[in-house]
């Protein structure tokens, strides 16, 4: 009995044990080729790199340990005068992270000018989200931080679960870093479908096409508030979202005739005196402006204030919750 | 004057109360008006004219709206006849959106004209309807207004025969998703006493910016 437990303990203290071992190991590893870099034991170095970077020990290493155990593998290989293995190591480490910069006091000029080449090359973009956030569903925004490797043309959108697009968040150069907001909406307005979304941002190449993209997956709801709410507006509480033609008509004619009650007024309240023609100015900006009202609104055209307005009314009290779901994936196009 | 008065204290008994749990929006701007005045008495006619500053102050309270005007500046001779004369004028009024487009107004109004054989006060208490329809989208609106004087004193002429009306029109751009305001307006009005024997005509002509908080 005594030796049952025993054993039993024993396998639970292994078992906890373990993963922290592996995880001590790889980070040891690492830390010990560094060493050896620094010694010029660069053979050494580089196998004991390769290890801490392959798996199992890979899995343990968080996303900066990588990036440092990437960047002395790159100058390894470039210090051994293997370029291209140097490429490939530098290359993998600019999509691992594209914020990344080889220090200069550590590395030689060979090894950050190779990583410089390569970064400026490999065109990605880093997309930094909060893991779960809650917007008002009025004026309230999603902000997405993007920051590239080195500048270049982006495309950046909200993408269905089957990859079809939502809405174009933006599109032009990105340089050192941009903030796009998306406010839960698709392009024509409407609240978002619930469920899995995609945040993608497409790299252009230097002679057109997507070279890259990063796509990022999140869930999208909608929230109610628990606090109870007004019935929701009747059509008679809502604003027209497209001109009619009487909304058109009635500019011109209030312009016309507001405009032709200024230019009357000195012979409604004062006959027989002599006006000035300041009058004059005011009823024909007055026309005028009903002439412009009435050309800016030609029936059928979208009222955007009035329904912005009523979108407004419709979902006060409503919250968007977004939510990460998983790691951003880094898609060759070519 | 007593049932004009007793007109405006109701409207502002009812104002109060009915505005005890509403919301305030207040809006200010600065004016620079034009001003033509044409004065005609059994002594003859003169005509002044100058270039004044003016203060606007509006508060909305519910849905009363309560709106304070200063305007103060010299008009200076447009003819052989006439004289400079320092022109102070100062009004409250009161109004009441009936509808959207259609708001009924009470207001009372000092004006003197200072010389320098002594100051002219004309008090009138006033009662008017303003029309107003938005001409492009609701930035820029458009509006119109016509009043007549329930009551009038002055200290010239004959207490006899005193009458007054006025309108005044105007056009106001809302700047979208800003507090800030423009209007360009132009008010005529023509106050008399002693049945026309002695009149004041007096054109404005406003160029206003204001701000808003709601």
């Amino acid at each position: 009995m005594n030796v049952r437990r025993l054993s039993l303990s024993l396998i639970a203290v292994i078992a906890v044990a373990t993963p922290a071992a592996v995880a001590q190991s790889a980070t040891a590893l690492v830390a010990r080729a560094v060493s050896a870099y620094e010694g010029l034991e660069l053979d050494a170095a580089a196998g004991m790199l390769r290890q801490a970077l392959a798996a199992p020990l890979a899995d343990s290493l968080d996303n900066a340990e990588r990036a440092r155990a990437l960047s002395y593998l790159g100058a390894i290989e470039v210090l051994r005068e293997h370029r291209d293995s140097a490429v490939a190591v530098f290359r993998r480490l600019v999509l691992l992270d594209p914020r990344y910069r080889a220090d200069t006091f550590v590395f030689p000029p060979e090894v950050t000018r190779l990583f410089d080449d390569v970064r400026v090359k490999t065109r990605v973009v880093a997309i930094r989200v909060p893991d779960d956030t809650v917007v008002p569903a009025q004026q309230g925004w999603l902000t997405v931080s993007l920051f590239p490797s080195a500048p270049h043309d982006v495309t950046a959108l909200i993408a269905r679960e089957d990859g079809r697009p939502l809405r174009a968040l933006y599109t032009g150069p990105l340089g050192d870093s941009l903030r796009v907001r998306w406010d839960g909406r698709d392009s024509t307005g409407a609240v978002a479908p619930r469920g899995h979304l995609w945040l993608r941002v497409a790299s252009r190449a230097a002679g057109g096409g997507t070279e890259r993209v990063v796509q990022l997956p999140f869930d999208f709801d909608v929230a109610v508030d628990t606090i109870a709410h007004p019935a929701a507006p009747g059509p008679e509480q809502l604003l027209p979202e497209r001109a009619n033609r009487r909304t058109a008509v009635r500019s011109l004619a209030s312009g016309l005739l507001i405009g032709a009650a200024a230019v009357a007024l000195p012979q409604i309240v004062a006959p027989g005196e002599r006006s000035s023609g300041t009058r004059l100015v005011v009823g024909g900006t007055l026309a005028l402006s009903g002439l412009v009202g009435y050309l800016r609104r030609p029936p059928g055209r979208p009222l955007e204030g009035n329904a912005a307005t009523n979108r407004a009314r419709r979902q006060q009290g409503a919250s968007f919750h977004i939510r990460s779901a998983g790691r951003a994936t880094v898609i060759e196009q070519r | 004057m007593t049932r004009a008065t007793c007109f405006l204290t109701l409207l502002v008994t009812c104002a109060v109360g009915a505005v005890s749990a509403q919301t305030l929006g207040l809006s200010a701007g600065a004016s620079i008006v034009g001003v033509r005045a044409q004065s005609a008495s059994s002594l003859g006619a003169s005509r002044t004219g100058g270039t004044m500053l003016a203060g606007f102050a509006m508060g909305q309270l519910g849905r009363f709206e309560l709106e304070g005007r200063y305007l103060q500046g010299t008009l200076q001779p447009q003819d052989t006849a006439s004289g400079r004369r320092e022109f102070v004028q100062g009004q409250l009024a009161l109004g009441y959106p009936a509808t959207p487009w259609l708001t009924a107004r009470t207001a009372v109004r000092a004006r003197a004209y200072v010389t320098t054989a002594g100051t002219e006060r004309w008090v009138t208490w006033l009662l008017g309807l303003r029309v107003e329809a938005p001409l492009i989208g609701t930035t820029v609106r458009g509006d119109v207004g016509l009043w007549r004087a329930l009551a009038l004193s002055a200290n010239v002429g004959s207490s006899e025969g005193r009458a007054g009306r006025g309108g005044d029109a105007g056009i106001t751009l809302q700047l979208p998703s800003r507090p800030l305001w423009l209007r360009l307006a132009y008010a005529i009005d023509r106050s008399s006493v002693a049945g026309a024997a002695r009149r004041e005509t007096l054109e404005e002509f406003t160029l206003t910016v204001g701000v808003q908080r709601r």
